[in-house]
């Protein structure tokens, strides 16, 4: 081979490699960008609609300090950014010139771009909450949609309105332009460095969830898509939430013990749908101080038991993990629950658990290793008021083997039997009594012995 | 740049291609196999386990005239392939089983009497003809090799240190289950999957595993590590556990239903099945309502075959002509594979037109699994959302009763649902254009409608929503 030939031979390789890999694998997949439940901060809980951006730097400093050594990423910033929530008020919202929101300069002076910059700047990433629809100031003033001959009011479907936000209308997405504005929406926050999005009020209407989707990826934008609220899905309308990355899959959650009723049925419920890249998702945790900013500040309600529970509801279902509470003041037993490296790897295992024996107010829920059947995690819930002492057998906890002819027994092996929450390590042969505090959980990891 | 230079920086430059691209991309992953439900013939409704050579190369041929420009790709041979019999004279029915045939690792072989020229030329056949091969196996390691203590390739193990003696198959007694935990358990399984994949194997339906989840596992690591692509298909259908499904998601086929056969019984099996498992679908990995009874079955038990069960005679499939479009319906709108089960040598005419109706596959290769929206008196509307647009879909209106029935029925009971402004579930406001699968019927729904199904038949409609 001369000189010349062996230039030219591994660039001709170098090319054909260019061409075809990204030809085969450059198109932007919204299911590529969370392989694991996503994990991070949400504002609602401790900061409702009133982040102000002094406050969102100091957070993000105790963030990336403090949470995103565990894995902890996402920075979201709820409702509120770029307008007060008063439905009533929706003239103060502050519009470009194509009728997309802008910063609120009250709470922003600074802008967007300069928190983005910073979130990454420590390892960070940055989102925001965005509503349906386009606004209604934009119809009334009738703006071009950019790059296209149409107009706000050619595109917005003035019957498809959000009963407890009155900003937007949502959007006919038979018109044309329409596809056109979700575009410009969500280029213009990719320019801004945003990398998630949580979009509410639009669970109820499969075709703008397609529409942002396409809107992501047609604009090769790595950014993770949540969708919101939790209260009104429809069994069809699953192949459309799976073109994102995250589902609200229960109303919103607080600090009361309703909240954790709803997580099992919403686990329940979903339980199965999830796959990598797509993650039912049980709401923000209200651990902590919340609603710091009005008069009902407090500190999370929950007791120690109920954080377990709720904590460990969430790690078996492979929920994302967004906190709610203020990461300002955070309390050293929220953060050790919420830090706890074993509770994470169940968490991050993707796996959402199913419920495998109820009675007299005792659950169990087994979660398996996504890929070794010899172990996994369980959780032995107690859903009464009362503290509880219960005889369970192997094949109560799921310890199960198909027989000879196929009957379900309990498995011959013993199972070792770590707990997450305490120090204490039990073998299995046959059965075993466990004590589950009142509200309570024992939450385990499992495996089977030789 | 000098001439060095540029060699350097663009050998630098391929290398950092070889290195990174492979790395991140090559991986062979199971479930990029099946984006959508596979199709393709099995030959267990119609051949049992006495498929020979002679009979697998026609069925070939005319999979691969009429069937394959429809999508059915994969000529898969149940049972019987590698199992050494003695026939009755004159025929191809065995009168008893000689054993596994096996090489001197315990590794399947095929059967002298069947295949006498071996697997891979008819696997090169099929990729002449542009088809994909498939093989049955069975959990496990043969008693045979147990028995004379084989050694597993490659290692330094022998069959009983791996074979797990009380692991057993309640209806097949050829193999014993493997010890996954053992040293050499994983390279028997490589050992197998490799030398199938050496015959140009594309295709494996591996039996007894469902109940073992670690068997399920060690398979899809031997096609996987071995940089196979190699469709993995599970069976039986009547095994699970819920925290199995996990492990099942490493296949691209579930059975979910047991045998399925040509009797009003397994139409049934076939909603309950779909119900159950609905929504555990992703590309990849189909839940799989089993084998497709259309046509002449067991076509190998003649008459003059004696000590033949009654259910395995040859015959025409017994399902009337509405049983089978609701049979049909259930799998293009469950999105599972579709497997054809009866003889496509003499396939007749009306089952044909049902396998190969394009707006049936389209329904099918959706890959997306119906939902029951409504049921009421033996009554079922099941919907099936395209799969990105959600202004079309399929629905299909089952009458589950043996009498036939007019059933009205409004947009909401068909699932043609929107929520509202308090996000209450109402009817979409636009009427839906609804075009029959089955017939020339075109309806319009405004308001409601009334339908009328033939017992044990289906109304099946594609729908669009109108401006």
């Amino acid at each position: 081979m001369k000189a010349k030939d062996i230039i030219r031979f591994p660039m001709v390789l170098s090319l054909i490699y260019l061409a075809v890999s990204p030809a085969t694998y450059a198109k932007t997949s919204i299911q590529d960008f969370a392989p694991n439940p996503p994990l991070g901060f949400n504002s609602f809980d401790s900061y409702l609609t009133y982040l102000s951006e002094d406050k969102a730097y100091a957070l993000m400093d105790v963030m990336a300090e403090k949470y995103l050594p565990f894995g902890y990423e996402y920075f979201v910033m709820d409702a509120g950014w770029y307008s007060a929530m008063d439905p009533k008020k929706h003239q103060d919202l502050g519009l470009e010139s194509f009728g997309v929101c802008v910063v609120r300069q009250d709470y922003f002076p600074h802008g967007i771009k300069k928190l983005t910059d910073y979130a990454h700047k420590k390892g960070l990433k940055l989102g925001v909450w965005l509503m349906r629809g386009i606004p209604r100031l934009a119809v009334e003033q009738n703006l071009r949609i950019p790059g296209t001959s149409y107009f706000a009011r050619d595109i917005a479907d003035t019957d498809s309105v959000c009963v407890w936000n009155g900003s937007n209308y949502g959007i006919d997405m038979t018109k044309p332009g329409a596809q056109t504005y979700y575009n410009t929406l969500i280029d213009a926050l990719a320019g801004l460095g945003i990398d998630f999005i949580k979009v509410d009020d639009i669970v109820p209407n499969p075709r703008e969830i397609v529409a942002i989707a396409k809107a992501i990826e047609d604009g090769g934008h790595t950014m993770i898509y949540s969708l919101s609220p939790g209260d009104v899905h429809h069994p069809a309308h699953l192949p459309y939430y799976k073109r994102s990355n995250m589902l609200r899959i229960t109303r919103d959650i607080w600090d009361d013990p309703l909240s954790i009723e709803k997580g099992f049925w919403a686990w329940e419920k979903f339980q199965g749908t999830e796959k990598p890249g797509f993650w039912p998702d049980m709401d923000m945790i209200p651990f902590g101080r919340l609603d710091v900013v009005n008069q009902q500040a407090r500190q999370s309600k929950f007791n120690q038991n109920q954080m377990k529970t709720f904590i460990t509801q969430r790690a078996l279902a492979a929920s994302p993990l967004l906190i709610g509470g203020d990461l300002l003041t955070m309390d050293d037993f929220s953060y050790s629950l919420l830090t706890n490296r074993k509770m994470l790897a169940c968490n991050q295992n993707g796996v959402m658990g199913v419920n495998v024996y109820r009675a007299g107010n005792i659950d169990v829920w087994l979660t398996p290793h996504k890929t070794d059947p010899l172990m996994g995690w369980i959780g032995i819930f107690n859903r009464s008021k009362s503290p509880r002492n219960m005889t369970l057998d192997k094949k109560d906890l799921g310890f199960v083997v198909f027989e000879k002819s196929y009957d379900l027994t309990a498995a011959r092996q013993r199972f070792r039997l770590d707990s997450i929450w305490s120090d204490e390590t039990i073998t299995i042969e046959d059965k075993h009594v466990f004590a589950v505090p009142a509200e309570g959980v024992v939450f385990f990891k499992f495996h089977q012995m030789p | 740049m000098k001439a060095q230079d540029r060699i350097r920086f663009s050998v630098v430059f391929s290398l950092i291609c070889l290195v990174v691209l492979p790395a991140t991309y090559a991986k062979t992953s199971i479930q990029n196999f099946a984006p959508n439900p596979p199709l393709g013939f099995n030959s267990f409704d119609s051949y049992l386990t006495y498929l020979s050579e002679d009979k697998a190369y026609a069925l070939m041929d005319v999979m691969a005239e009429k069937y394959l420009p429809f999508g059915y790709e994969y000529f898969v041979i149940d049972a019987g392939w590698a199992r050494n019999v003695e026939l009755y004279p004159g025929s191809m029915y065995p009168k008893k089983s000689k054993g596994v045939a096996m090489d001197e690792f315990g590794l399947l072989e095929p059967c002298q009497m069947y295949f006498p020229k071996g697997i891979k030329p008819l696997a090169d056949y099929a990729h002449k003809k542009g088809l994909k091969f498939g093989v049955w196996f069975i959990r496990g390691i043969p008693r045979q090799a147990v028995e004379k203590n084989l050694p597993i390739k490659g290692t330094r193990y022998f069959a009983r240190d791996i074979a797990d003696t009380s692991s057993v198959c309640g209806w097949n007694q050829e193999n014993y289950g493997i010890n996954m935990t053992k040293p050499g358990a994983q390279a028997y399984y490589n050992a197998l999957i490799d030398k199938l994949a050496g015959w140009n194997i594309d295709f494996v339906k591996a039996d007894d595993i469902v109940p073992d989840p670690l068997e399920i596992v060690a398979v899809a690591k031997a096609i996987e590590d071995g940089g196979h692509t190699m469709i993995y298909s599970l069976s039986p259908g009547d095994v699970h556990y819920p925290t199995h499904v996990t492990y099942y998601r490493r296949a691209n086929m579930l059975r979910i239903t047991a045998d399925i056969w040509d009797n009003p019984q397994s139409i049934e099996k076939g909603f309950i099945a779909w119900e159950k498992f609905q929504g555990t679908e992703r590309p990849g990995f189909w839940p799989d309502l089993d084998m497709i009874p259309f046509g002449r079955l067991t076509v190998v038990a003649t008459p003059d075959i004696p000590n033949v069960a009654e259910d395995r005679r040859a015959r025409q499939s017994q399902f009337s002509q509405d049983q089978m479009k609701t049979f049909i319906t259930q799998r293009a709108m469950a999105a599972s594979p579709l497997i054809i089960g009866g003889d496509l040598l003499t396939m007749d005419d009306f089952s044909y037109r049902l396998l190969t109706n394009r707006n049936m596959l389209a329904c099918n290769q959706n890959g997306v699994m119906g939902v029951n929206v409504y049921r009421a008196g033996n009554i079922d509307v099941w919907l099936t959302p395209h799969k990105t647009d959600p202004l079309m879909g399929w629905i299909g209106i089952f009458n589950r009763s043996t009498s036939p029935r007019n059933i009205t029925l409004g947009k909401k009971d068909l699932g043609l649902i929107a929520f509202e402004k308090s996000y209450d579930l109402m009817a979409v406001r636009q009427p839906f254009r609804l075009e029959s699968i089955w017939s020339d019927e075109t309806i319009t729904i405004e308001d409601k409608h009334v339908f009328a199904i033939p017992a044990e038949g289906v109304l099946f409609l594609k729908f669009h929503q109108m401006q």
